[in-house]
């Protein structure tokens, strides 16, 4: 498998740009998504002086201080950066940036999706080839050629530097392996208890909610929401055995080419279930780890795609 | 072997390191994922000075049910210097641990 040949070789391996290319736009399009549900739900204001996001942060972090105009001058920063890391103008420095703004807006709501997306921006500034390909410059070739002959003329600009792809597939690998890991270990979880209380809870409290996170059929409601706990955690239980189960074997199953299409496949339908949990905060978390997929093939077969003829 | 290679190896390894230990022991940090493993649910019932209800909703970051005890504090205690109200009512705790309901009067936790 290429991963290891890589690993042994010093990170060394001929690679096509256009894993990684394709992987930086999923990312920036799921990073985009986040600022722009976050800004709609008035993330602008959450450094405001009678903010209680803010309050909650100086009381956690006296250390650190960051205030309302720091706040707004690194938000202004990270939707400039998610715009370059999109187009592909810098995209170096970019995802920089958006890895330093994840790792501070963890000082304030720290949540696991945010940790993700910070570290794949963090590894993915590693990656020299980064804007070689599907950038502002490739439209420009597309309407002089053709989209397929601009797109297939920078797949075959292959360079030999996988180290960051590398990273990304160990960290999606990592992420799925611990996390199947900590759940198994989670009596609440395996009981099905976790998931009746999360849902059971946001349901519950979706007329009072400013924003909501949540639509769940009438169907699935009686089903498995609006019944007592012990009934709601037996009827989840299944969902959460196959979590485990799925989260364990995917990132084999990811790396071994023979099983890769089937793998795709569960991992696409798993997210979708998680994304139908939290329709709204989920999809970049999604997007993402489902973006990330394109990097476990060998990257020097990414020249023989059938699309690109 | 070149500067660029073993500064590559030592991250890599350190990464590597890092993953295992964060990702399959000890507690919650970076590199750990324990989504879902451990959810609570945070359901308030509180009234200002004049009886109006208080809607934390409208001050939390996101949409989430669960906050403990140490972050319930620090919300009250929000409502109390930066707000000035003083809340008052019930609060119902429910995470792995079980079900509790708490008091609160004059914008602290009394039970």
């Amino acid at each position: 498998m290429w991963w290891f040949e890589a690993v042994a070789d010093g990170f060394r391996y001929p690679a096509s740009p256009l894993p990684m290319a394709l992987f930086r736009v999923v990312l920036a399009m799921a990073v985009l998504w986040k600022f722009g549900y976050e800004h709609h739900r008035g993330a602008w204001r959450w450094f405001a002086s009678d903010s209680y996001v803010y309050y909650r942060y100086r009381r956690e972090h006296p250390r650190l201080p960051v205030g309302t105009t720091g706040y707004r001058v690194l938000y202004v920063a990270k939707l400039m950066a998610a715009s370059c890391l999109l187009v592909g103008l810098a995209p170096r420095p970019a995802a920089l940036v958006l890895g330093v703004w994840f790792l501070f807006e963890l000082r304030y709501d720290r949540k696991f999706h945010t940790a993700y997306l910070g570290l794949c921006t963090l590894f993915l500034a590693a990656s020299p080839a980064l804007g070689d390909a599907l950038t502002f410059r490739t439209v420009a070739e597309a309407v002089a050629s053709s989209p397929v002959e601009a797109i297939r003329s920078e797949a075959a600009r292959t360079s030999d530097d996988v180290f960051a792809q590398v990273l990304l597939v160990l960290l999606t690998v990592q992420m799925y392996g611990s996390s199947a890991y900590r759940k198994l270990r989670s009596r609440q979880f395996m009981s099905g208890a976790a998931l009746h209380v999360f849902t059971a809870a946001l349901h519950g409290e979706r007329h009072t909610q400013r924003f909501r996170d949540t639509w769940y059929p009438p169907f699935i409601a009686r089903r498995l929401i609006d019944v007592p706990d012990r009934v709601g955690a037996r009827r989840w239980r299944p969902a959460a055995v196959a979590t485990v189960v799925l989260e364990a074997v995917l990132p084999v199953a990811l790396l071994v080419p023979a099983l890769y299409p089937a793998a795709v496949v569960a991992g696409i339908l798993m997210h979708a279930a998680f994304t139908a949990v939290l329709p709204i905060r989920l999809v970049p978390f999604s997007l993402a780890t489902v973006g990330s997929y394109l990097l476990f093939p060998d990257p020097a077969g990414a020249t023989r795609w059938p699309w690109l003829g | 072997m070149s500067f660029w290679l073993v500064a590559k190896w030592t991250v890599f390894a350190g990464l590597v390191l890092w993953m295992v230990q964060a990702g399959f022991f000890g507690v919650p940090r970076l590199f750990t994922w324990p989504m879902f493993s451990r959810v609570s649910e945070c359901r308030m019932d509180l009234v200002d000075q004049a009886g109006r209800p208080v809607n934390p909703w409208h001050h939390i970051v996101h949409q989430d049910p669960g906050m403990n005890a140490w972050e319930l504090g620090c919300y009250l205690e929000y409502l109390r210097e930066v707000r000035g109200v003083r809340v008052s009512g019930t609060v119902t705790l429910v995470d792995y641990t079980g079900r509790r309901t708490l008091a609160v009067e004059d914008g602290r936790v009394v039970v």
